[in-house]
C-alpha cells in the first residue's frame, strides 16, 4: 500500500501554471423530484413525489497567463462558465377523494406555476488567483430562470375559472449570485477544492460542491466529491488525461434532498450520471 | 540559561522545514454504549423530557498515509448500530427504531510540524427500520403499501466537509479539533475537540465531543447531530502497535433529542488498536 500511495504523495511537482488556455464542456442527467403531502398515507410521512428527468450542459473557459509584466499578478486568472439545465415536464396525478375521512380529490401539478416546462440558464463571470499551494477565484453569476407556460387561468365575467393562452416562454424569478472556488493543495498530490456555481456543476441539484481530487501518474486522477447544496450527494468521478485532453466520468447518488416529502426514494431515483471533456493548450 | 537556549533550539528545529518519517499508519475503534432517545413524561402536567437506552455498537478505523514533505492522505470508514427499543409511556408507545449508520470520509491535509490542517469530503448515510406503510383505500380502509424493514433515510443522510485542525507537535501535548474524523462512533464522534499526551508509559487523551452548530438551533429530523460526550482514554507505548481503552461519559443526548438520562445508561467502552507502518526507505527516516 505504500509503494503504491508514496508516488502519488512524492512527486511535488506543480504542474499548475504549465497550460494558458482551459476550456470545460460538460453534460449531466439526474432526476428532478417535486414533493408534496399526501394525506392518504396512514403513518406520520405523508410525503411523496413527482419525478422527471432533468438534464444539463455547459461550457466554462479559463485564462491564464494575461498578466507577465507584474509579478503580483503572475498568477491571476479570469474566466466565464455558461450552464443549461432542461427539466423534461412532470406528469400531473390525479388523487381519489376518501369522503370517510374528509380529504378530497387532489390534483397534483409540477409545481404551482410551471407544469410544462423548465430552464435555467447561468452566466457566469470570475477571476482570481491561481498558486501552488491554493487558488482562490470569485465572481457573479446570474440565473436565469424560465418555463413554457402553455395555459394560463382566467376568470370570465361570471367569476368562472377558464384556461386561456399562456404566454409561451417566460422568464420567471432571475436572480445574481456570487460564485466561489477554491482550491487547498498542489493540483500534482492529492488535494481539495470547494465551488458554488464553477466548473462541471449540475445548477439544480449540485450547485455547492466539495472534490478530493486524488491525480494517477500516467493515468488523469480519481475524483471523490460531493454536493453540500442544494441536495446532499456524494460521487465518483475517474479523469483520464489523454495529451492536452481530459476525459471525465461522474456517477453518484443523492444523499438528502433537504426536503420533508424526500424520507424514502428510490435507489435508481437519487442516481446521476455527468460527463465532462477538457483542453488545455 | 543553558536550559533556555536548549529549549529555543528544539523550538526553532520543531519550527523549520521539518522531515517527516514516510509511514502508513492505521488506527481503529470498537465500542459500546447506550444510545438514548428521548420523549415526553405523559406522566407530568408540565414538559419533562425523559429518555430510554437502547444498546448501541459502533466500529471503525482510520488509514493514513504520510510522506517526508508531511502530506497527508487518508481514508475512515466506520459503522455504527443502534439497537431497536420501545417503553409504554402512559399508553402511548414510545419506540427507537433500528438504525444502521455508515459513514465514509477522504482527506488530504499538510503537517507543518507545529500544526496540521486536513481536509477531506465524507457521506454519512443512515439506513433505518420502518414500519410497514397504509394508505387510504377510497372507502377509507387502510391498505398495506409497503412492508416493514430497512431502508434507507435520506433526511437523516448528509454530505459534509470533514476537518482535522491540530495544534503543536505530535511528539508532545497537542490539541485537534475535527470534524467526522478519527476511529469514530457516529452517534457520539461527530465534532470532537482533543487533547492528547505522549507519556512514557503510552498516550493519554481526553475528549468533548459536542453537537453540530446547527445542532443547538434545530431539534427536527433534517439536522446533522451527535450527542455531547466526555472521554479520557490511553494508549500502551510501542513504535508499531499498540493498544487502548477510552472511557466515556454521555453529557447530553442530542441524536434522539434531550432529555435526563439514567446514570448507569450514561458510560460507554471503547478498545482502541493502532499498527504504524514506517516506510523503511533510505533517507525517509527521522532519526
Amino acid at each position: 500500500m505504500i509503494k503504491v500511495i508514496s508516488p502519488l504523495l512524492l512527486s511535488v511537482i506543480f504542474a499548475g501554471a504549465a497550460f494558458g488556455q482551459e476550456i470545460l464542456v460538460f453534460g449531466g442527467y439526474h432526476t428532478q423530484l417535486n414533493g408534496y403531502t399526501d394525506q392518504r398515507y396512514v403513518g406520520a410521512d405523508k410525503g411523496d413525489y413527482l419525478k422527471t428527468f432533468a438534464e444539463y450542459m455547459g461550457a466554462e473557459y479559463l485564462q491564464r497567463n494575461l498578466v507577465t509584466t507584474i509579478p503580483e499578478l503572475k498568477d491571476l486568472v479570469l474566466g466565464a462558465g455558461l450552464n443549461l439545465i432542461v427539466r423534461n415536464e412532470f406528469t400531473a396525478k390525479t388523487l381519489y377523494a376518501v369522503p370517510s375521512k374528509g380529504i378530497d380529490a387532489q390534483t397534483i401539478l409540477g409545481d404551482e406555476n410551471d407544469s410544462t416546462g423548465h430552464f435555467q440558464l447561468a452566466v457566469s463571470g470570475f477571476g482570481g488567483l491561481d498558486r501552488e499551494w491554493w487558488s482562490l477565484q470569485g465572481g457573479v453569476t446570474v440565473i436565469l430562470n424560465g418555463y413554457n407556460e402553455q395555459v394560463r387561468q382566467k376568470y370570465d365575467a361570471s367569476g368562472t375559472i377558464y384556461n386561456d393562452t399562456g404566454r409561451g416562454w417566460v422568464f420567471d424569478n432571475s436572480l445574481i449570485l456570487p460564485n466561489f472556488f477554491g482550491r487547498f493543495g498542489p493540483v500534482s498530490i492529492p488535494h481539495i477544492e470547494l465551488s458554488l456555481f464553477r466548473g462541471d456543476y449540475d445548477l439544480s441539484y449540485g450547485a455547492l460542491m466539495t472534490k478530493i481530487v486524488v491525480p494517477i501518474q500516467g493515468f488523469g486522477s480519481v475524483n471523490v466529491g460531493g454536493s453540500l447544496y442544494q441536495t446532499a450527494s456524494i460521487f465518483l468521478e475517474p479523469h483520464f488525461q489523454i495529451g492536452q485532453f481530459n476525459v471525465g466520468l461522474r456517477g453518484g447518488t443523492i444523499l438528502n434532498y433537504y426536503d420533508s416529502s424526500f424520507t424514502r426514494v428510490g435507489i435508481f431515483e437519487g442516481a446521476f450520471l455527468a460527463a465532462s471533456l477538457g483542453y488545455r493548450w | 540559561m543553558t536550559r533556555l537556549s536548549a529549549f529555543c533550539v528544539v523550538l526553532a528545529v520543531l519550527a523549520s522545514a521539518p522531515i517527516w518519517a514516510q509511514a502508513t499508519t492505521f488506527q481503529s475503534l470498537i465500542e459500546g454504549g447506550f444510545f438514548a432517545h428521548a420523549y415526553q413524561d405523559r406522566e407530568y402536567v408540565h414538559q419533562t423530557n425523559v429518555t430510554f437506552g437502547v444498546p448501541y455498537g459502533a466500529w471503525g478505523f482510520e488509514v493514513e498515509h504520510r510522506d517526508t514533505q508531511g502530506n497527508v492522505l487518508g481514508l475512515d470508514l466506520a459503522q455504527t448500530i443502534v439497537g431497536s427499543g420501545s417503553v409504554d409511556n402512559f399508553g402511548q408507545a414510545e419506540s427507537q427504531p433500528a438504525l444502521l449508520l455508515n459513514y465514509g470520509a477522504l482527506y488530504m491535509g499538510k503537517d507543518w510540524g507545529w500544526w496540521e490542517l486536513d481536509l477531506g469530503v465524507s457521506a454519512l448515510l443512515q439506513w433505518q427500520h420502518f414500519d410497514s406503510e397504509s394508505y387510504l383505500s377510497p372507502s377509507g380502509t387502510a391498505v398495506s403499501s409497503r412492508p416493514s424493514g430497512m431502508d434507507w433515510n435520506h433526511q437523516e443522510s448528509f454530505t459534509l466537509i470533514n476537518a482535522k485542525a491540530r495544534f503543536f507537535p505530535k511528539e508532545g501535548p497537542h490539541l485537534w479539533v475535527g470534524v467526522g474524523r478519527g476511529p469514530l462512533s457516529l452517534t457520539e464522534d461527530l465534532f470532537r475537540f482533543v487533547g492528547e499526551w505522549p507519556v512514557s508509559w503510552g498516550l493519554l487523551s481526553a475528549e468533548v465531543s459536542f453537537s453540530s452548530p446547527p445542532g443547538y438551533f434545530f431539534s427536527g429530523s433534517g439536522v446533522l447531530r451527535n450527542n455531547e460526550r466526555l472521554s479520557f482514554g490511553w494508549k500502551s507505548p510501542g513504535p508499531y502497535w499498540s493498544w487502548g481503552a477510552r472511557v466515556g461519559f454521555l453529557v447530553r443526548p442530542m441524536v434522539a433529542g434531550t432529555g435526563e438520562v439514567d446514570l448507569a445508561q450514561r458510560w460507554s467502552i471503547s478498545v482502541l488498536g493502532t499498527v504504524n507502518l514506517p516506510d523503511r526507505k533510505k533517507g525517509d527516516q527521522r532519526e
